[in-house]
Order: C-alpha cells, then structure tokens, then sequence
C-alpha cells in the first residue's frame, strides 16, 4: 500500500536522523576521558597545576537584571552584581572571605586613612594605585571619585545615598589621591566608593546630566575597570564577558564567560545536569537534593550574611499586641522547618536567633535562641493578653478570631513550603493563617511600603557585613506619606529598639559599638516585630572536573568574584 | 469563520461531504467537533425520526452498553466519584498532615504514593485533590450547560440582532486567549471581593472556567436550535398558541438532550485539563487547598530524578479521569446516533 | 474569489478592534501598572506616573490614547526590561513561530498519514491503536506529558546511551557556545514533541472521520465502480475533499495554538510568547499583557480569516 510505504519511509528517515544525532553526541566522548583531576574537595580549591587558557564558560544566573546603572534606583538586584558590575566596576575595598574583614582592592596603592575630624566630621585619604587605568587606557583618577560621589549625593533618582548625603568635598587636586570629607561621622564609610556602586570614569560620563548616564549605563556600557568588559547582553537569554585588555592587575586565563539566564529552580537544575551550565548559585531548594552527590560535582554551601524573617506588621491587629507576637514566636518551630527545607542540602545548617547570620561572626548574638516551641508558653501569653481558645482551637478575644495572613514572594517554592507548615504549627498553636503571595515587584513595592501585609516572609540582603540596622527597625524610618521609601515595614515604635541602633550608626569605637550591637539585639528579642528563621545558605554547585582554579564562596560578591583566576581543564569547557 | 453571515441550516439538511460552515465554527476542540457534527446533521433527525420517547430510551441504552469502553469508563468515573465523597473513608492520613521527618518517601506498604516534599501522604492528597478536581469539572459542566444553553436557544430561536449579538459575544471567545485570560483574571479576583465575598479559590475557579466554557455549549444549542425550529411539530405547538419559551423548553430542548448530554460530559473533561494546567502554572487553587494540577506543581522539580512518583500519580489521575470522560462522551454521542462513522 | 477575500478582510478589521476594546477593558480592570513601580524609592514617581499614563481620566479616552499610540506602533516599555514592549513581544515571537513552524510540519503530515491509514484500513488492529492514542493524547495534560518526555529523554536517556551529553536538552532554545542548527533541533525536540501530542490527536480523528465521511459518497463509489484503481480514488478524489474541512480545523487551532505554547514554554524556558505572558504576570509588568494579548488576538483572527480563504479556495463548490 501506497500509504504504508509512506510510513515506512517517514520511519526510516526518523530513524536515519536519530542515527546522525547518535554519530554526532558520541564525539564528545573522546578527549575527555583520562584528563582533569577529580578537582578539589573543598569549596577553597588550590590549583592543581598550570592554568590553561582558552575556553568559554557557561554559569547559569537565576535572575536577569534590569538595569546596569548601578546607583540608580533601577539596580537593586544582587544579580546585576554578580554578573556584570562586580568584574567590571573598580572599587576601593574587596571582601575577604576567609577573615570577614575588607581588604584594600587592587585600585589602592594603600590602605585608606581615615582622619576623624574635631568639629565632629571625619576625612579619608585614597591613594589610587599608578598604574591602574579604564579599559580604554585612561588612568582611573581622583576626579573619578569626585563624580561618583556627586553624582549620588546631588542625584534625584539614586537606589541609596546613605553615608553619601554627608560628604562635603571630594580634593581632587592630585589625580592620584582623593580626600574625600564627611561633616557627620560615618561608621560604614568602608562600604562607599565600593560596594554595590562602583566608581564611574568622569572622563566618559561626566558630561552627562542623571537621565543621560543613565541611559548610557543601563542596557549595559562598553568600558571596564575590573578584570572583564561586557561583550554582549542579549536580554532574556544571556549575558557575556571577554577578558579586559588592559586591567592592570591579574588577566583572565577563560577566553569568555556567559551568564544563561534560567529563572525557573527546575529549569536551573536542568541545565546542570544536562551539562548546558557548569555551575549554577542557587537559592535553596529541596530539588537541589540530588545535586549533592552528582558525578563531578563540588556541592558547597556556607552560611551568607543573608537571612530570612517573619516580618511582623504590628499596625495590623492582633500583632499590635507584644504578648501575640511573642506567642507566635513559641508557636514556631524554627528548628523542624530548617530541618525539612535547608538540611537536606545543608546538613550543618541551624536556625537564626538574631536578624542576622553567624556568617557575620563580628558582631552575631543569639538572643532569639529563647524562642522555640512551646506551646504552654504560648497559651500563657495568650491567656495573659485576654484571649480564650473557641471550640474550633482557635484563639479568640472580644468577638475576633486570631485569624492571620502571610504573604511571600509567588513562585518559590520553599517559601512556598515554609507557609504550608507554619499554617501547619500555628493551626496546632490555636492561630489560623492563610496565604496571599503576590509578585515580587508588589511584595516589595507596594504591600512593604503601605504596610498592605500583615506577615510577610522574605529575606534580607545586607551590602556588607556592617551591623546597622536603624534603617529596619528605627520607628523614624517607617514609611509615612512623607516618607515614604522608609524601611521598617515592621512599624513598630519603640524606645527599647530605638536607643542602641541609633548610637550604633555613629559610635566609631568597635568595641562600644559591640556592645550597642547587642543590646539593639535583646531588644528585638523582646519586642518581637519580627522572627527571624533561616540563615540563607549560600550555594556554590560546580563540576569539578572542568573548572579549576580558586574557587570560593564570596557572600558580598558572589563565588564569581575571582573567576578571572580560573580555568578550565585542558582549555576546553 | 468568526462572521459567517450565511445560513448554517442549508448545509446542516443538506449533509453530504463538505462539514457545515456551522459546524466547523462552532468548536476548537475536535472531539465536540465530532460530536456537533453528528448531533445535527444526522443524530437529531434520527431523534425525530424515531418518533415514540419509550423506544429511543431503551434503543439508547442497548446501543450504550454495547460500546464496552464507555460502559469501562462510567464504571471508573463512578468508582472515583465514589472515592472522593467518601475520601476520609478511603484515606488514612490527613492530606496536610506533615511528617516533616519523613519527607520524600518512595511509594512503600504505608505510604502507597510514598510522600511529598513536606512528608505529606501523597495517596492522600491524591484522593482529595480529586474531590476538588471532580467537583470543578462537574460544577463548570452544569453552570456552563445551562448558561449554554439558555444563551444558544434565545440565540437560535428569536433569530435577528439578537441572535447576531450573543453569536458575536460567543464569537470574541475564540478570538480572545482563553488561557491568557484566565490567568489574569484569577490572579486579579483572588485577592478581590466579589458582591461582598472572598471566593475560596476553587469556587473561583468554577465561576471563571464556566466564563470562558460556556460559549462551546451555545453554538451546539444554537445551530440545533435552528435547525429544529422550523420543523412542524415546532409549527404545530406554534400555532396552538404556546408561547416561545414554552415552545423552546417543552417541544425544542428535550430533543436536544443528547447532544447537549455529550458536549456536557465532554466539558467537564475540558474544565478539568484547563483547571489542572492553570494550577500547574500556580494560577490555579492556593494551599492548603490542593487539586490535581498544583500536586503535579508541587512536584515538578523531581522530574529526571528518583522522585518523579510525585509527578506521575496526580498526573495519571488527570489522565485516567479525562480519558474515561472523552470514552465515556464518545459512547454516548455513539448510542445518540446509530449512523455514526465509528 | 479576490472579492470574497476582500470582503473577508474588511470583516476581520471591526473584529480586531472589537477584541481590542474587550481586551483593553478587561485589562484595564484587573491589573496595575503602577504597583510595579512603587518599587523606587522616589516619593512622587508614582503620581507622576498615573499621570503620565494618563490612569486617572475615563476609560475611554485611555482606550483612545492608547488605541493611536497602538497603531503607530508606541506599545510602551516593559516595566521589568526597560525596553520597548514591541522588542520584547517581537522577539518572543520570532522564538515562538520556530516552535510552530516545526510542530505543524511535523503534525501535518503525520496527522493526515493516520487519518487516512485509519480511514482506509477501518477497524483494524492498527486503526483501534491509533484510536485509542488518540483518545489518550487528547486527554493527557500537556504539562504531564512534558515533564514525562523530559524525565525519560533527557538524562535518562543520555545515561541509558552512555554518552557524556543528553540528546536532547529540556532548557532554553540553544547552547551558549553552540548556535548551530543541530544545536537547535537538539533543543526544539521535546517542546516539538509536546505541541505535536495535542495536535496529532485530534487533527488525525478528525481527518479520518472526514475521509471515512468522504470514502461512502456516491460520487466515490461511482469512481470504483468505473474501475479507477485504488490508489488513485483514495488520494485523487477523496483525499483532496476531505482534506477541506481539516484544512480550516488546522487554521483554526493554530491559532489558538498561541495562547496554548504557555505551558510548554514555560517548562522548557523557551524564550517565545508563552514564556514571555507568564513572566510579565508573575513579575507584575503589567505593561505587556494588553499588547500581548492584543497581538495573539489579531494571529488568531488572522488565521481564521486564513482558514476562511482556503476554504474558499478548496472547495470549489463554494463561490462568494
């Protein structure tokens, strides 16, 4: 039959294509075989013989940036960082992590001095190195400094002009030393002409108004003064970086390196295992389990200085009650939800007892460490603040239910996870909790900033490892109609938080500052607008057979802060 | 094909090969396609036809039990609608009960489904998400049924502008992206209050499901609508006297009961793909209610990895459900009309 | 026939703009663009931005407003990108026929070839199978079936084969470092795979109900009893008449197909419009949706006007 022969003929050529696709995979197979160590075992790889250049590299990235302006309020995601501005943007300090401390870049000559001025201000020096210049040869100068801090201190739409709006004169009489004057003091000051900012080259953009910078910085720009330049960002697919030429410090041995954007956890883990990455910085996630013990595959995970939280939002009933507060916090077991979600990729991993990490060892304390379970703890508070269990198990008081909400970031499926069981332990506790997650861009806002909440879960990111944290909790800096880009959406107005956060913005003498850091921490214990959970663990999954080099974790720039020091077995990735 | 102006019922009588212009606007889906198709070219004139109701029903039923995987499939449906009312009877755990030291258990002689990634029992959350999987599909299946056809006879039968008007309205949800649609709408009404009251998220999925289904039912009603309305038993009740809703509910409609029956059942098979595919994509029910398509959701990161069972037994659930329904549609639109081309 | 295709295009204008007010409405009521960007820390930004997007005045001057600046070709920037919606939407689109090119030419011709085979070969074992699997594509969830073809033909398989990469990848629609063609096929299989299921399922039952509809007509009869062979009855006369019917089902489906590829894309990360409508949703970039669906709106209403010629064209008893 004519029609069957058509069917031979279309199985046959199916046949003859997957013979072709069989032909073609199978060449992949030779010259791998016998090369490459089984690479290190430890997150901190040594070098395991000579670097060999060539190679591209592919790393999968779980989010796009939007926008490379780095000041401008458009840039607040750590991924912009981590794939464009860390590599390519000088700064004056780098984060060492292995002493926690901030070292001085390769952009300084010297250590910075600072001077702390009598009329109440200070003063600090930079020595810019000689021989350190823009990827288009002109040399990276004082003049640059000034810009930069001019630009966010007198800028109309800038992401954060904290420790800028003090700064009264950039001297940039010698272009290789900067004075740079605060009228206030500032304790984070190692944070400013670094960080997440960058130094901008005032010989590109300083003839630029703020709309036109940023217009020329945000889809990306050509020139660099780290390691890497932008090559090419096709936008929802990718983004990739050539060595930069003329860095003066250590060059690239990789040939290239792309970003792939994958935003989806499955589809992340994915391109892993398929080998279309090779390596990936995940959230935590239950599904990275089977990655632990892949063929070829560095699992590493340390603690970061990033931490998620219940945050409290204490204008909502019945959350304006410290005893509720405090009852929820013996409501929940910290400790089984660390346990289910973060343990089986992170086996060391314990709950937070303070709105920040052990990873930050400087200044940790543990004062939430009296919260765990206890459900006879929680009845007394809640029977001491006037409430009755109905008989559906729920508290009530005065006709009102304890009916609450939680609200998260929609689309992750461990905070997806962690709701399903506090609904869970608080159903148990007497409080029923339903969720209402919404996108992040309207978590973060709209519902933060008009207090639309009344539980949220999300996590914090701190720029550095520096303690203070008045901007979170200060009842000055909850958001009103006339401020309205406060940050304590916890709402809480309290003297007992107030105090030492305060002090700790201006004490420059560490050891009161400890001090200080410690007491803000006991207060928080005991106000309660928020209960912290997990540390956020930072993940590095690599194949340890291609990539060698000094891998590590960085938990301010990210594990691809030094890949300008990698390579790949053989050339080849 | 949105805007034929001509008049549907000359092919209809006229059959032959070339499917009415009527029939092949009236569905996106080809199964109600078939079913349309034979419903009025053929199945409604062998209705009357047929004559006497007394032997149409036991005809019908013969001709039904002969269709042995239809008869197969009612037997399954009835078994799983049966499991889901009586869920607690059939279950042994509590679907959201955690065992959050148990989590990702294979299927074992305790847990049959094995365990989610909160060590919940999977065979049990399997089970009472059918309750909320079945009671959507059916739910959507009756409103849009009635909506349907209520719409499609005043369609048909008062003809004119009003009749252009709905069958234009009914036209746009071809145009529109249905899924599209129904993504922004639940994400809009979930956190709304309709006339006063926050809608539990299946509820809300029925009323808005049944928005976008209903117009598949109308185009039935309608072209059977017109191409009974001039028959005579239609000009007789008309000539008495009988008023038009009368005349449409008493003489019309109970000939139509058949192909509606099949495009009814035939629905609730599309109400449950669509429900689960939205939940999937997590538009769908929220915690800790759960159905079908948030479990496969829930578990999509297991696939390529041991623990795809979490994906594999909501996922067959839908299937073997959907299946049962579409065999179950075709024996009945099979026993409706002896002639058909199966 | 040219006027028949004329007047068929002047109907489809009202039709678009009709969609567009519906669309635009509906829009207009369930999402807000200004939530998004609330996000900056700039007080005033979003007054000025109600007013700038003219939120505040009736909605039918906004309709107004935003219809010119629709069909100049000013969609607006995407909240998210910072880039034109109409790069945006493009660009997804560009991926998103790759998809559909390959599906229907897959789908096509093995839907025709079974319903045929099914049709001549009447209750036959084979034609029973290919029922039954027809049954069971239509009645498979997509999102099912793609996760099932990506847990057993990816690593699975590449295990199974013992190769170092897998035949088929399930992410993306190319390698990094490798933009060949093959690369492509490579990516494009599985979400091939999945739209052809659906699709095969039902254009295959319908082109044999219509063949066997076509295969008992006096006309067909008439040609075996004048003793044309075989063959030559089966793809001359009566393939070509039954053809018509599934020609216009085709056009209509694919079409629809647009609004459908969402699931699919969104499980194996292609980069088309699916991907790009759940993304602007989840994200909040309110910007896209109207545009977007607007545009599927218009492929939709084109390619029913498409099935309206060619069956005008095929059919010859068929003169407007």
């Amino acid at each position: 039959m004519r029609s069957a022969s058509r069917s031979t003929k279309l199985l046959a050529l199916l046949l003859s294509l997957f013979l072709v696709a069989a032909a073609c995979g199978g060449d992949d197979e030779d010259g791998e075989e016998g090369q490459g160590g089984t690479g290190t075992t430890e997150a901190d790889g040594g070098d395991e013989g000579e670097p060999e250049p060539g190679g591209t590299l592919v790393i999968g990235a779980e989010q796009e940036m939007e926008c490379a302006d780095w000041i401008s309020s458009c840039a607040g995601a750590s991924w912009g960082i981590w794939t464009l501005g860390g590599y390519t943007m000088p700064r004056v300090f780098d984060f060492d992590q292995e002493s926690g401390e901030k070292v001085p870049s390769p952009l300084m000559a010297s250590e910075p001095e600072l001077e702390d001025d009598e009329d109440g201000g200070m003063t600090v020096t930079y020595e810019i190195a000689e021989e350190a210049v823009w990827s288009d040869g002109e040399p990276i100068t004082s003049s640059d400094f000034k810009f930069t801090a001019e630009s966010i201190r007198d800028g109309s739409d800038i992401y954060d002009k904290t420790g800028y709006t003090d700064i009264t004169e950039v001297d940039d009489s010698d272009p290789k030393v900067a004075v740079v004057t605060w009228s206030e003091d500032f304790a984070g000051w190692e944070d400013l002409f670094g960080g997440f900012y960058g130094i901008y080259p005032s010989h590109i953009l300083g003839e630029l108004d703020e709309a036109g910078r940023n217009a020329a910085m945000k889809d990306g720009y050509e020139w660099s003064g780290g390691p890497w330049m932008l090559d090419e960002w096709v936008k929802g697919q990718e983004i990739s970086l050539i060595p930069n030429d003329n860095y003066w410090g250590d060059k690239p041995h990789l040939e290239r390196v792309v970003f792939r954007f994958v935003p989806e956890t499955a589809a992340e883990i994915e391109a892993y295992r398929s080998g279309q990455v090779l390596a990936i910085y995940p959230q935590a996630q239950l599904e990275l389990q089977e990655l632990v013990d892949a063929p070829d595959t560095e699992f590493s995970v340390i603690d970061s200085l990033n931490y998620e939280a219940l945050w409290l939002n204490t204008d909502k009933p019945p959350l304006d009650s410290k005893a509720v507060r405090q009852a929820l916090a013996y409501a929940t077991d910290r400790q089984a939800i660390v346990d289910a979600l973060f343990k089986p990729v992170n086996p060391d991993i314990e709950p937070i007892d303070a709105f920040m990490t052990p990873a930050n060892s400087k200044w940790y304390s543990e004062p939430f460490d009296k919260y765990s379970l206890d459900l006879a703890m929680v009845d007394e508070l809640m029977e001491g603040d006037g409430w009755t269990k109905g008989s559906d198990g729920v508290w009530e008081k005065g006709g009102t239910k304890a009916n609450l909400e939680i609200s998260s970031t929609a689309g992750n499926a461990r905070r997806e996870r962690t709701e399903e069981i506090l609904q869970e332990q608080w159903r148990e506790a007497g409080f029923n909790l339903t969720i209402n997650n919404t996108e992040a861009g309207t978590l973060f806002g709209e519902w933060g900033p008009q207090g639309v909440f009344q539980i949220a879960l999300y996590a914090q990111v701190p720029p550095s490892t520096d303690p203070a944290i008045c901007a979170t909790f200060c009842s000055e800096n909850i958001p009103t109609t006339e401020n309205p880009s406060g940050q304590n959406w916890t709402r809480l107005e309290s003297d007992l938080i107030d105090e030492p956060w305060r002090a700790v913005d201006s004490e420059l003498d560490e050891d009161a500052r400890a001090e200080l850091v410690d007491q803000g921490h006991e207060a928080l214990a005991e106000e309660v607008p928020g209960i912290p959970i997990d540390p956020f663990p930072d993940i590095f999954v690599y194949n340890s057979a291609k990539l060698n080099g000094p891998l590590q974790h960085n938990v301010v720039y990210g594990p691809f802060f030094n890949m300008h020091e990698w390579w790949c077995t053989g050339g080849t990735c | 094909m949105v805007f034929r102006q001509d008049d549907p019922t000359k092919e209809a009588s006229g059959g032959g090969i070339v499917a009415s212009e009527a029939l092949v606007e009236i569905a996106e889906d080809d199964a109600l396609e078939d079913a349309a198709l034979d419903a009025s070219d053929t199945g409604v004139a062998a209705f009357v036809e047929e004559g006497k109701p007394l032997s149409q029903w036991r005809l019908f039923r013969r001709r039904f039990f002969r269709h042995k995987l239809a008869v197969l499939s009612a037997i399954i449906l009835i078994l799983l609608a049966l499991m889901a009312v009586f869920a607690p009877v059939v279950t042994t755990y509590e679907p959201t009960q955690q065992d959050l030291s148990n989590i990702r258990q294979p299927p074992s002689g305790e847990h049959w489904f094995g365990t989610d990634n909160l060590g919940r029992d999977l065979y049990s959350r399997v089970v009472y998400a059918g309750r909320i999987s079945l009671k959507i599909g059916f739910f959507v299946a009756i409103i849009s049924t009635f909506l349907g056809t209520l719409i499609g006879s005043v369609a048909g039968y008062l003809g004119k502008w009003v009749e252009q008007l709905l069958m234009r309205m009914t036209d746009l949800f071809l145009i529109i992206p249905g899924l599209a649609v129904l993504i922004v709408a639940n994400n809009h009404f979930r956190d709304q209050e309709i006339f006063g009251v926050r809608l539990a998220t299946d509820s809300l999925a029925i009323v808005i499901l049944s928005f976008l289904l209903w117009q598949t039912i109308a185009r039935v009603v309608r072209g059977l609508i017109l191409s009974l309305k001039e028959k005579e038993f239609v000009e007789a009740a008309r000539a008495s006297g009988a008023s038009t809703g009368r005349i449409i509910l008493r003489h019309i409609l109970p000939n139509c009961i058949g192909p509606i029956a099949v495009n009814a059942t035939l629905v609730v098979g599309l109400a449950i793909l669509t429900e689960s595919t939205l939940s999937f994509l997590g538009f769908g029910v929220q915690p800790p209610e759960m159905s079908w398509g948030y479990l496969v959701n829930d578990a999509r990161g297991t696939a390529g990895t041991d623990y795809a069972y979490m994906i594999y037994f909501p996922g067959l659930a839908i299937l073997l459900t959907v299946l049962c329904i579409n065999f179950l549609g075709d024996g009945l639109r099979d026993a409706l009309d002896p002639q058909s081309k199966h | 026939m040219l006027p028949y295709i004329i007047r068929r295009l002047l109907i489809s204008i009202p039709v678009v703009i009709v969609a567009s007010i519906v669309l635009f409405w509906f829009v207009s009521i369930s999402t807000d663009p200004t939530a998004r960007l609330a996000q900056s820390r700039d007080p005033g930004l979003v007054e000025r931005e109600r007013e700038r997007l003219g939120l505040d005045d009736p909605l039918t001057v906004q309709y107004g407003n935003w219809a010119t600046d629709f069909v100049r070709g000013d969609w607006g920037e995407s909240f998210i990108s910072r880039r034109g919606v109409s790069t945006e939407i493009w660009n997804a689109l560009k991926n998103t026929m790759k998809l559909i090119f390959w599906a229907i030419g897959i789908c096509v011709i093995v839907s025709v070839l079974i319903g045929v085979f099914s049709a001549v070969r009447q209750y036959s074992a084979l034609d029973y199978t290919f029922t039954t699997a027809s049954f069971i594509g239509l009645s498979i969830p997509t999102f099912f079936f793609a996760l099932l073809s990506i847990h057993f033909l990816t690593t699975e398989l590449r295990d199974l084969l013992n190769w170092e990469d897998p035949l088929f990848y399930s992410v993306g629609i190319n390698s990094a470092d490798d933009k060949s063609f093959l690369d492509f096929l490579r990516h494009a299989a599985l979400p091939v795979l999945t739209l052809s299921v659906q699709l095969i399922a039902g254009w295959s039952r319908y082109q044999r109900a219509a063949m066997l509809d076509v295969l008992g007509a006096d006309y067909i009869r008439t040609a075996r009893a004048k003793g044309v062979p075989r063959r030559k009855v089966i793809f001359k006369h009566a393939l070509r008449n039954a053809l018509i019917p599934l020609t216009t089902v085709m056009a209509v489906d694919i079409g629809a197909l647009f609004g459908g590829l969402i699931v699919t894309e969104f499980i194996f990360a292609w980069p088309g419009m699916g991907r790009l409508f759940v993304n602007a949703i989840v994200q909040g970039d309110t910007a896209i949706v109207l545009p977007w669906m607007v545009v599927v709106a218009t492929f939709i209403i084109g390619f029913n006007l498409l099935a309206d010629v060619m069956y005008g064209v095929l059919d010859p008893r068929i003169r407007y």
